[in-house]
């Protein structure tokens, strides 16, 4: 089969470089299982099955269009949290059902990182099928560097859990730094430099990780100590996990082990044991 | 020692990404030589030795002389074209008097990435070491693709120079994809996809080549078609070469050639010889 990926990325609009570590997973999974895959930014090529990622991020009317056209066939990465929130961030309900929702619904199919979201995208009439991430050699692109001088890094959007969680670690005297939309480039050197990464919940209706962030740390072989309180589709024995009112002292205490470098191998090769191919070829098989 | 690569957007300069993979050769080799460094941007440390790049965009002397009174020690990678007392022919002769010279002057070293730029800066009484370009095998950072469906792609900044004879290929009925200012994964991407890539000088009258976006390619398994270049014989043995008015001719001759996969491998191996890590040890002993 011919693919492309298609990542959503609409003028001036931030944060879409969040997608191109998932479109370098599943573009080379797909690839490694035989199939021609290329990527687009925003335009979905006729003649090829398009996997759409960010969607959520397209709201203007002609960029809907492109994908309506009858020569487009096209399913949906679908990412967002707004599937648990309802919208809390992002366009607002009126966009949702203008131009999400319609997206979401004229897909040949939608795949989501989020198990829990297959309810929620049931009822709005798109039967979903959950997609695992897993490893591939396309994201092991970022070594940790010999000397790591941060202690702690957290890279994504700041909730106001994730900053009360974030402050009381920066409390403790530690270092930490945070990126939300820094260029790729640069958030790259500042994580490779990092001890410890952190991944703090979005909140308690959102407490489920990023898989992709996920995916990008392990990867690389980075410890990441993730809050508990969500599913973590069977990477807990590739994570330090904590619940929430532990996680700041869990944090503390993984920075101070003298095993980190062990560790961070021991989770890299468990992640290692779970081949993105595995976890897409079963999709992939439905679409013949 | 303890590097920081500090990239500079002075002015609103949008087009820093362009610098990104010369960032990353250099702090490659400084990590093969057993340093540390990091990249930042608009950073400077205190506690590392600071490679500027992208300088040229700072237009501000407020924020010249806050670097100069910093006293952070600094190196600045010269990649801009310095005549007649302007940088990249802008007229902006008080921009290079009062910004731009004066940085220069403090650096601790310069790296010039251009051989012809030695004498102007020799001129000015600013001592520069030829900044080398070649391999490290961290910049292997693209698997070729198995569908080869571009056949010539061209990327990088549009000059009339080369947007005729981009225009010329084209006109011939050949596939030509130009790609200005993508994201690498995009571009990269493309240029797994890709039989030939186009190489082209700025302008007609200038004496040197993008190189390191040509090593990039190589590095990356990609065949360049370069227009020939006064300059070009350091890396010669890595490409194809004609003047500009055969390049098009050598093209297409290239495109139809049965071995091109055997004449990728062969440049490749080539470039592989012209490791850049003792080259910048050798240029770290001089500081």
């Amino acid at each position: 089969m011919r693919f492309t990926v298609v990542i959503a990325e609409p003028n001036n609009r931030g944060r879409c470089h969040f997608f191109h570590d998932l479109a370098r997973l599943v573009s080379s999974a797909i690839e490694a299982l035989g199939h021609d895959c290329t990527l687009s930014r925003n335009l979905p090529e006729p003649g090829r099955l398009n996997l759409l990622v960010g969607g959520h991020s397209i709201y203007e009317a002609d960029h809907l269009a492109l994908f309506q056209s009858a020569d487009v066939d096209y399913g949906v990465i679908q990412t967002d949290r707004l599937l648990e929130l309802g919208l809390p961030h992002g366009p607002d309900k009126a966009l949702f059902d203008n131009f999400y929702s319609p997206l979401l619904q004229n897909a040949r199919f939608v795949w989501d990182l989020q198990r829990s979201h297959l309810a929620r995208l049931e009822e709005l009439g798109c039967p979903a099928r959950h997609l695992s991430i897993g490893y591939d050699p396309a994201l092991a692109y970022l070594p940790p560097k010999a000397e790591r001088d941060i202690d702690f890094f957290f890279f994504g959007r700041i909730s106001p859990h994730r900053q009360q969680q974030l402050l009381r670690l920066q409390g403790r005297g530690h270092g930490l730094q945070h990126a939300d939309d820094l260029n790729p480039f640069f958030r790259d050197d500042l994580l490779a430099r990092t001890r410890v990464h952190v991944d703090p919940r979005w909140g308690d209706q959102a407490a489920n990780p990023s898989f992709t962030r996920l995916a990008t740390l392990l990867s690389n072989a980075y410890v990441v100590v993730v809050e508990q309180g969500g599913d973590l589709d069977g990477l807990e024995d590739c994570v330090i996990t904590a619940p929430p009112d532990e996680w700041v002292q869990c944090c503390s205490d993984t920075l101070a082990r003298t095993d980190l470098d062990e560790l961070a191998q021991t989770f890299h090769q468990r992640f290692r044991d779970r081949p993105m191919t595995r976890c897409i070829a079963p999709l992939l098989e439905d679409l013949r | 020692m303890r590097f920081n690569i500090a990239m500079m957007a002075g002015n609103g300069f949008h087009y820093l990404h362009f610098l990104f993979d010369t960032a990353k050769l250099i702090r490659l080799a400084l990590e093969s030589l057993g340093h540390s460094c990091c990249i930042t941007r608009n950073n400077l440390e205190k506690d590392r030795i600071n490679i500027l790049m992208a300088s040229h965009t700072l237009m501000d002397p407020a924020v010249i002389q806050q670097i100069l009174d910093s006293k952070v020690d600094y190196i600045v990678l010269q990649s801009e074209v310095i005549s007649d007392g302007q940088v990249n022919f802008t007229g902006d002769r008080a921009h290079f008097n009062n910004c731009y010279l004066p940085l220069l002057q403090q650096a601790r070293a310069i790296w010039e990435c251009v051989p012809g730029q030695l004498p102007i800066l020799e001129e000015l009484a600013i001592p520069a070491l030829q900044f080398p370009l070649g391999y490290h095998p961290g910049m292997r950072q693209i698997v070729p693709k198995r569908t080869r469906d571009i056949d010539f792609l061209f990327y990088g900044s549009m000059s009339e120079h080369r947007a005729r004879l981009l225009r010329e290929l084209e006109a011939r009925g050949n596939q030509v994809l130009v790609l200005f200012d993508a994201p690498a994964l995009y571009r990269n991407d493309l240029i797994a996809r890709t039989r030939i890539h186009l190489t082209l000088k700025r302008k007609a009258e200038m004496h040197h080549l993008p190189y390191a976006r040509i090593c990039y390619l190589i590095a990356n398994g990609g065949l360049n078609v370069v227009e020939q270049c006064p300059d070009q014989a350091w890396l010669e043995d890595c490409f194809l070469s004609a003047p500009m008015e055969q390049w098009a001719d050598l093209c297409e001759a290239t495109l139809r050639r049965d071995d091109l996969d055997e004449l990728t491998e062969t440049f490749s191996e080539r470039l592989l010889t012209r490791d850049i890590t003792p080259a910048i040890g050798e240029m770290l002993d001089q500081l």
